[in-house]
């Protein structure tokens, strides 16, 4: 989490790599990052969260706080892609979406999304993706299967006050609502019928 | 704050409900709710992902259709609970985040209580101050607990609960076995009504020197009945005869545990306690034993986040420390704890 000021500038920041413990971990960062930087709660003029994809149930952590953070302080909530937030320019952004799978979205030179975000297999995509570089720790989870990629050891996480930038152009507009971006439906099998319990 | 009613929000999303509810002191004032019974319907139970998706998506929508029904601004809350725990983590998670929020933004304490201890505590929103103490028999899809209150903003004590399926659980499971759909109380119950609840002597598992229950041998001896049986299946005698062996052993042990501790209180609460057999089966019994009983309306019983206010406001009365802003989802939190810090 970060606070950002109306520059642009990154004023205080809180991060901790944890994907166990966002619902511990988020509204207690969103006070320290307040109270570091010396500014009240009623002072925020916009809220930013990324959307996903992510595992599901941080993503769900992070889209609730801000949604209901901003409509106790009656503020915006601007949603925007997590995968926005890795690097920029021209790049592909990858992070990992277990299951052998990674989550990704591919930049032209001037940083706009042109495809994306996807779930995929990696060998599935990897002859796409030659020749760009690849940002993200989803791409070092996954090295063995995208050997031959361009890919950079840094940055490896999306980050707050690239999220927050990626929002400027949003604010004043009447927000989107938030809508997590799962890309996956959830795992539930009809069931057939019962089970015959005499022989 | 007026004096000491204090106005609280409470946020229930341990299952499959969305609930928010608002109690200044012990008046209800507002009790939202929204369900994803229809989503699980056609998966046979409550499937977590689907449930934690569909919190997400009502939370905002069902905390104001709650401030509106109460006529209440956010600002003028007091405190802000929610339901920490027992429950679906990834569902609990949502409740806990957004509580979390709000009492930030607010600047309000924040209660994360149990949902058991809640389910006692509704009953004050009804029918005034909880008994104290009392046996408390919560019955619900994911619960059968026997429970001894003396204080219920301090501690709850376990005397006995299900070893195996709770007793919602077993009506859902012998709903499905009939082909009633999900989920099966309300079915079981209505159709029942129509049956004959002596015409099968199904078992009824009532262990010596526990309070602990068992429904998975019952559930079992439905179906191998309705799987040995020739020709259409008496669909209302079933299920009358085997509702009949659910209350008979719930009602039982509770009597029991009334008549050892010498408590005169027994409160029922949990979705179960909406089924009428169970409430007709229970006052016949606690009339007998001399043992007073107390059961809320049928919505007071299924999971609503009225209970959550009504428990947290107790709590503040009681002047309880509040939680922590680093206050966990405790999937399976004890009952032993009423507010997790």
């Amino acid at each position: 989490m970060a606070l950002v000021d109306s520059g642009g500038q990154a004023v205080a920041e809180c991060v901790v790599v944890d994907a166990r413990r966002h619902g511990e971990l988020l509204a207690q960062g969103i006070a320290a990052v307040l109270g570091d930087a010396g500014v009240d709660r009623r002072d925020l003029g916009a809220v930013v969260v990324g959307l996903g994809p992510g595992p599901f149930t941080g993503l769900r952590v992070g889209i609730v706080t801000a949604a209901t953070l901003g409509d106790a302080l009656c503020i915006p909530a601007y949603g925007i892609c997590s995968l926005d937030g890795l690097g920029a320019g021209e790049r592909v952004a990858m992070t990992d979406a277990r299951r052998r799978e990674i989550y990704w979205a591919r930049y032209d030179t001037d940083g706009t999304r042109v495809s994306g975000p996807h779930v995929s297999k990696p060998g599935d995509v990897i002859e796409q993706l030659r020749g760009v570089p690849v940002v993200g720790f989803g791409a070092q989870v996954h090295a063995e299967a995208l050997v031959g990629l361009d890919v950079r050891p840094e940055p490896k996480y999306p980050s707050a006050p690239a999220l927050v930038e990626r929002a400027v152009a949003l604010l004043g507009s009447v927000p989107e609502p938030l809508v997590p971006m799962y890309l996956r439906r959830p795992d539930a099998e009809q069931p057939g019928p019962p089970k015959r319990v005499t022989a | 704050m007026t004096g000491d009613e204090p106005l609280v929000l409470g946020i229930e999303t341990s299952c499959d409900e969305t609930g928010v509810g608002i109690v200044r002191g012990t008046t209800l004032l507002a009790d939202a709710i929204a369900s994803s019974v229809d989503a699980h319907a056609r998966f046979g139970g409550v499937v977590p992902e689907v449930a934690s998706r569909a919190h997400l998506e009502a939370m905002v929508p069902t905390v104001h259709r709650a401030l509106e029904t109460a006529g209440v601004r956010l600002s003028d809350l007091d405190a802000i609970a929610v339901t920490s725990g027992p429950g679906l983590v990834g569902a609990l998670l949502v409740g806990v985040a957004a509580a979390k929020s709000y009492a930030l933004a607010l600047d309000v304490p924040l209660y994360g209580v149990n949902h058991l201890a809640a389910h006692v505590a509704v009953d004050v929103l009804e029918h005034g101050p909880i008994p104290e103490p009392c046996i408390a028999m919560l019955v619900s899809g994911g619960h059968s607990s026997l429970l001894l209150v003396d204080d219920v903003t301090r501690a709850l004590q376990p005397l006995g609960q299900t070893i195996d399926d709770a007793a919602g659980e077993a009506f859902d499971k012998v709903a499905r076995l009939l082909g009633l759909g999900f989920p099966g109380g309300p079915v079981v119950d209505r159709l029942a009504r129509d049956g004959d609840a002596a015409a099968i002597a199904f078992p009824r598992a009532k262990p010596k020197g526990t309070y602990d229950v068992s429904f998975s041998g019952l559930k079992t001896a439905v179906a191998r009945w309705v799987e040995a049986h020739e020709g259409e299946v008496p669909v209302a005698d079933v299920c009358a005869s085997f509702q009949e062996a659910v209350v008979d052993v719930l009602t039982s042990k509770a009597l029991e545990a009334c008549r050892d501790t010498g408590v005169e209180h027994l409160l029922i609460g949990g979705g179960v306690a909406a089924n009428s057999r169970l409430r007709a089966l229970a006052q016949e019994r606690c009339d007998a034993a001399g043992v007073r009983l107390r059961v809320p309306r049928p919505g007071l019983c299924t999971d609503n986040g009225a209970m959550v206010a009504a428990l947290g406001s107790r709590l503040v009365a009681a002047g309880v420390p509040a939680s922590a802003m680093d206050l966990p989802a405790d999937s399976s939190m004890p009952v032993t704890e009423v507010v997790n810090r």
